[in-house]
């Protein structure tokens, strides 16, 4: 069971906001300007990946709205109804999402999502690569090491699946037991389809083809079909760029990686990091959602779990407990000039509101574990040490 | 250091064997009964002793990267997990099963109470495959008891040898799922710990011999 309410005490609020801007700062580098969609969505129409599990009320003309519980779908509508001169149309965002069933580890009610959106007129894995750039940029930025990128491409199953004459609703099944890597999943439900071992294999054979750049050339074996191989010569082409800018140790492959085979059209990825056992980002090419607004645009983006990130920096000790570097304190009668003085501090200082006398600031000081003060009396301001207690 | 979550209770033994033949492992973790943790220098591993249940929710946080737990639970929890071996061992079904000699008559009964220890299965079952709405009772175990008291008219639950139903006036009216251990994996784990692999390969020759 999760929280029922989803507070920001000054730390986690602190961290959020240094989340916030690091995130736009980077996308913001690459063009991507910034959106505030709304809060709500209409139910009936909406076009999130998890609709249903999404927190609604009752409108006052009768219809059904929603809170949304991801930014893309909204994104997507907005580019397919304004549009724009020039393609791509880079859009970014940062808020809050809603979801009604914590369904897994890491899971909210409320929830913070940095992500981007690159909508474009023609196929192109250049575009994939500045994504799956930031996506790695976006970690790197935020102080984390040692994680992973995890990059699959969904037309190599589903060339194989067209392949073998598997109908899509047994794909559907299909993908959810490929992608948790289920492989007496796979067998009993293709040996109850009547599907022949050799079949069977192939789709065994796909639960082990993650790794490194070795299972590209791997992954070929499997691949009868042109839908699975320029799916493989895409992933090569983006390993390979990708490691040229220094980022190989950052990615890992994994063709078995498969899920929502009617919204993905390409590369998908997932970042992990240590000791956190689920996603912090998730992302993925999505050429088919715009046409459901009404324009047809070419379409890949990503999103980042803010809060799993806040939780990993607290967990990890990234994240500085003392908010106050220093503070000012100010003698009776001199309130007016410690506001001036107040007012030409850069940095963030704990301006004590009530006048007090020299010791007692130190006291104060103490207690509030700053290295430095400011007093203000009849000599002016005066820059105070304070020894501190670890 | 990789973590493993083992699942106390009937698996235990069957799967620390796996281990030493496998020869993971020196030291003899089913002696070892009141520790919580142990851990094993020969492999560099450390083992979780764990409720079977609480297995896959270990390894969904990532405390564990991997752990050892019968399909049954996982069926009952649906964790997002990988399950990357089907080990082989603990096997046995998830039945329905009632006194014996009323099978018929209870099938054909309109409004049926199942008791459980696995109310999502049940609820799976009845109401995806048979299209049945049933009220189910959740019990912790002895599940045995619950037809023969007038608790419930029948019981969902795992059956090895079919003893334990024979020797309290029960039998099997549907065989439902065959279960046997699977070796379960952290998303993240399979994808940042490059040992893993190794002890999976090293599991899986174990496994085929």
């Amino acid at each position: 069971m999760s929280r029922k309410f989803v507070d920001y005490y000054p730390l986690t609020s602190r961290l959020l906001e240094e989340i916030r801007r690091k995130t736009l700062f980077l996308f913001k580098k690459f063009g991507y300007q910034l959106i505030e969609p709304s809060t709500f969505e209409d139910y009936e129409k909406s076009k999130s990946l998890n609709g249903q599990n999404s927190i609604k009320f009752m409108d006052s003309d009768g219809t059904i709205i929603a809170l949304r519980n991801e930014f893309t779908p909204k994104v997507a509508e907005i580019v397919a109804k304004n549009g724009g001169e020039v393609y791509p149309i880079k859009y970014c965002y940062f808020g809050r999402a809603f979801q009604f069933i914590q369904q897994e580890a890491g899971d909210l009610r409320e929830f913070y999502q940095a992500g981007v959106e690159n909508f474009h007129t023609s196929d192109s894995y250049y575009i994939d690569l500045e994504v799956l750039v930031l996506a790695i940029e976006s970690l790197l930025q935020l102080g984390v090491n040692n994680f992973t990128i995890d990059i699959g491409e969904v037309n190599f199953f589903k060339g194989i699946t067209a392949d073998y004459g598997i109908d899509d609703a047994s794909a559907e099944i299909l993908c959810k037991l490929v992608d948790k890597k289920d492989y007496i999943g796979i067998e009993n439900f293709l040996i109850k389809k009547g599907i022949s071992d050799k079949v069977i294999d192939v789709f065994r054979n796909l639960t082990r083809l993650y790794g490194k750049k070795d299972k590209i050339n791997e992954a070929y074996k499997f691949a009868k079909n042109e839908i699975s191989k320029s799916a493989i010569e895409r992933l090569k082409e983006i390993f390979n760029k990708l490691s040229k800018l220094g980022y190989e140790k950052y990615i890992s492959i994994d063709f078995g990686m498969v899920k929502h085979l009617n919204y993905y059209t390409g590369i998908i990825f997932s970042g992990y990091l240590p000791k956190l056992g689920y996603p912090v980002l998730n992302g993925g090419r999505y050429d088919n959602l715009c046409e459901t607004f009404g324009k047809r645009l070419y379409a890949i983006g990503f999103a980042l779990g803010v809060d799993r990130i806040l939780n990993w920096m607290i967990k990890s000790g990234e994240a500085e407990a003392n908010f106050y570097k220093a503070a000012l304190f100010y003698k009776e009668g001199f309130f007016e000039i410690a506001i001036k003085e107040l007012l030409k501090f850069e940095k963030e200082v704990y301006f004590y509101s009530n006048p007090i006398d020299v010791q007692q600031a130190l006291t104060l000081s103490k207690e509030l574990k700053i290295s430095e003060f400011y007093y203000i009396d009849e000599e002016g301001i005066k820059r105070y040490n304070v020894e501190v207690q670890k | 250091m990789i973590t493993i979550a083992l699942p106390k209770g009937r698996l235990i033994e069957e799967a620390t064997e796996l281990f030493k033949r496998s020869s993971l492992i020196s030291i003899d973790i089913s002696q070892e009964t009141r520790k919580l943790v142990l851990e094993d220098q020969l492999g560099n591993l450390r083992f979780l002793m764990v409720k079977p249940f609480d297995v896959p929710t270990y390894v969904e946080y990532g405390i564990a990267d991997m752990g050892i737990v019968g399909k049954d639970v996982l069926l009952e929890v649906n964790k997002k997990v990988y399950e990357l071996l089907d080990l082989k061992i603990g096997k046995c079904f998830i039945a329905l099963a009632g006194p014996k000699g009323m099978r018929e008559e209870l099938l054909k009964k309109p409004e049926k109470i199942i008791a459980t220890k696995f109310p999502n299965i049940t609820k799976e079952y009845f109401e995806n495959v048979l299209g049945e709405d049933v009220q189910i009772i959740k019990l912790n175990g002895s599940v045995e008891l619950a037809p023969i008291l007038g608790l419930s008219d029948m019981i969902v639950d795992i059956v090895e040898s079919g003893r334990t139903l024979r020797e309290n006036g029960l039998e099997v009216y549907e065989k439902l799922y065959d279960i046997s251990a699977r070796l379960i994996i952290n998303r993240a784990s399979l994808k940042l710990k490059s040992e893993i692999e190794g002890i999976v390969n090293c599991l899986e020759r174990m496994i085929l011999q």
